[in-house]
């Protein structure tokens, strides 16, 4: 109904919630394009203007909703569980990834 | 009172227009659409590719216009309709009034006034369908995209106005409630300058649904243009519009010492309730003219120096029938011409007070009063005077812009065009 909204990655992988580990293990490039991809849907820029030594808050400004954003996003599309502290600790784009591929227990 | 004038009253201009409507996204192009008298309801594509079984599926809409150079991909990914649409309007209007000489005025005393009637509903209503199963899958900003605040504080954060920042909920009179309260708070001193309007996007299908259900609406969905027929005798219900109009507001010693050009004078305003029946409204209409003889007298006018009357005139036989009773109570059977722009734009909710007070002030400035479209000859005719077939040539002079919303609530202006 909402004409407004662009596609985004939110769209739940598995609605269900029926947590299953059959998921391939992304490479350290896929989970990067992955998280250049929700920030730049956040910021509304092109994935190419992010890449890993962008600073979200010293080069975008920003904020605490937009980052929340960032968050719910890579939840949805990785279906993993995305603490508030590890969103503040990451500084830069290549950080967040870092702190991903760790949680998601994968070797960066 | 500071910025008072001999009178003791300080007066407020309009100095800047912006508009986002079914009629044009300009306003000359508005202005023009509504001289042409052409309904602009079309069966709505997006109504009918849901596949709800909608008993109507026609609506006035606003044409695509591109909205990059308003508001970023950033920005536009937390908006909903109604505040995109709001906050174009605004930005249109600000820039018409002088965007320099707004944001310089100490911004604790310039505010943002907006009147809505469905708010962020037709986005949540959007949400719900989308998430509605699983709803911490719903999008991060679905809070700030929905409130009904919103359309309004996106303006103060867009210029840093401080001042005074409120939405009103009137229904059908959301956007004129806006526009005389921020004249108010002008006159009272609590603002130098205003952002004031009025904005829905209610096209949807669960809102066109709940209207249609109540009989509100046009049944006549094979010919959508002929539909919107305020006063004629075969109306049969509004037909439902998207939009929203926006005025910029000053007290006039300011704008006149700055040099702003200026469209014409806030010069009346009177608001009050039926307390009759929550959609109805009173057909006996006492009270809708006693709100049109308050805002006259608010004024300073007789009922006999309005030059026009630019109707709420929905095209439902309640409304229509209570609005021309209401008319001849008020000005004791001598009716100046009248018209209504929503045979042209269709019902906005709460843009249309704003689209109606605008585009009459425009009217009044340049002495026309347009035909209602599609009227073909009324049974309010010996109550009013329609303009009906051919537009009226009048006399240069104040404008009384009504606007009346279910819960019985009533709003009306005067606008007076500049001397």
């Amino acid at each position: 109904m909402d004409l407004s909204t662009p596609l985004d990655l939110s769209t739940p992988l598995d609605p269900g919630g029926t947590e299953t580990a059959t998921e391939p293990a992304l490479s350290r490039a896929e989970l990067s394009l992955t998280v250049r991809t929700a920030v730049s849907d956040v910021l509304g820029t092109e994935v190419g203007d992010i890449d890993e030594a962008t600073d979200l808050g010293n080069d975008f400004g920003i904020d605490s909703l937009e980052l929340m954003d960032v968050g719910s996003r890579l939840e949805n599309a990785l279906r993993v569980k995305i603490p508030v502290s590890d969103l503040l600790e990451a500084r830069t784009v290549g950080d967040a990834v870092d702190l991903l591929a760790r949680r998601m227990g994968r070797a960066a | 009172m500071k910025g008072a004038s001999p009178s003791g009253r300080v007066r407020v201009v309009v100095t800047g227009l912006g508009v986002k409507s079914p009629a044009g996204n300009d306003v000359e192009a508005a202005y023009a659409r509504l001289l042409a008298a052409e309904s602009t309801a079309v069966v709505a594509k997006h109504l009918v590719e849901a596949e709800r079984d909608l008993a109507v599926e026609m609506a006035c809409l606003v044409p695509e216009f591109e909205v990059e150079p308003y508001i970023t991909r950033r920005e536009r990914r937390q908006l909903d309709r109604a505040a995109e649409l709001l906050l174009c309007a605004a930005v249109d209007a600000v820039s018409d009034a002088g965007e320099l000489a707004l944001v310089d005025l100490p911004s604790s005393r310039v505010g943002v006034q907006v009147g809505t009637g469905m708010g962020g509903l037709g986005t949540m209503e959007g949400t719900t369908f989308d998430y509605g199963a699983h709803p911490m899958t719903m999008p991060v900003h679905t809070v700030p995209r929905t409130m009904a605040n919103s359309p309004a504080c996106r303006v103060a954060m867009r210029y840093g106005f401080r001042g005074n920042c409120a939405t009103y909920a009137t229904a059908c009179a959301s956007g004129t409630t806006a526009i005389g309260e921020a004249a108010r708070r002008i006159r009272y001193g609590e603002l130098d300058a205003a952002v004031a309007g009025g904005v829905d996007a209610p096209v949807t299908t669960t809102i066109v649904g709940a209207f249609a259900k109540m009989r509100a609406l046009s049944r006549r969905c094979d010919e959508p243009d002929r539909a919107s027929r305020p006063f004629d005798t075969d109306r049969d219900g509004f037909v439902m519009g998207e939009g929203a109009a926006v005025l910029v507001l000053e007290r006039r010693d300011l704008a006149l010492a700055r040099g702003a050009r200026i469209y014409g004078e806030i010069t009346g305003y009177a608001a009050n309730c039926d307390a009759f029946h929550i959609a109805a409204p009173d057909p006996e209409a006492v009270t809708a003219a006693e709100c049109m003889r308050l805002a006259v007298a608010d004024a300073g006018l007789s009922p006999g120096d309005i030059g026009h009357i630019s109707a709420h005139g929905t095209s439902t036989v309640l409304n229509d029938r209570a609005e021309a009773t209401a008319v001849h109570r008020c000005f004791a059977g001598q009716s100046p011409p009248l018209t209504a722009v929503k045979g042209v734009s269709g019902h906005l909710i709460g843009g249309s007070g704003a689209l109606e007070a605008l585009l009459g002030l425009l009217c009044a400035d340049r002495g026309v009063v347009p035909a209602v479209a599609n009227t073909l000859g009324s049974p309010e005719a010996d109550l009013v005077d329609v303009v009906i077939g051919s537009r009226r040539t009048i006399a240069r002079g104040p404008v009384l812009s009504n606007s009346f919303g279910f819960g019985g609530q009533n709003a009306c202006l005067v606008l007076t065009p500049p001397a």
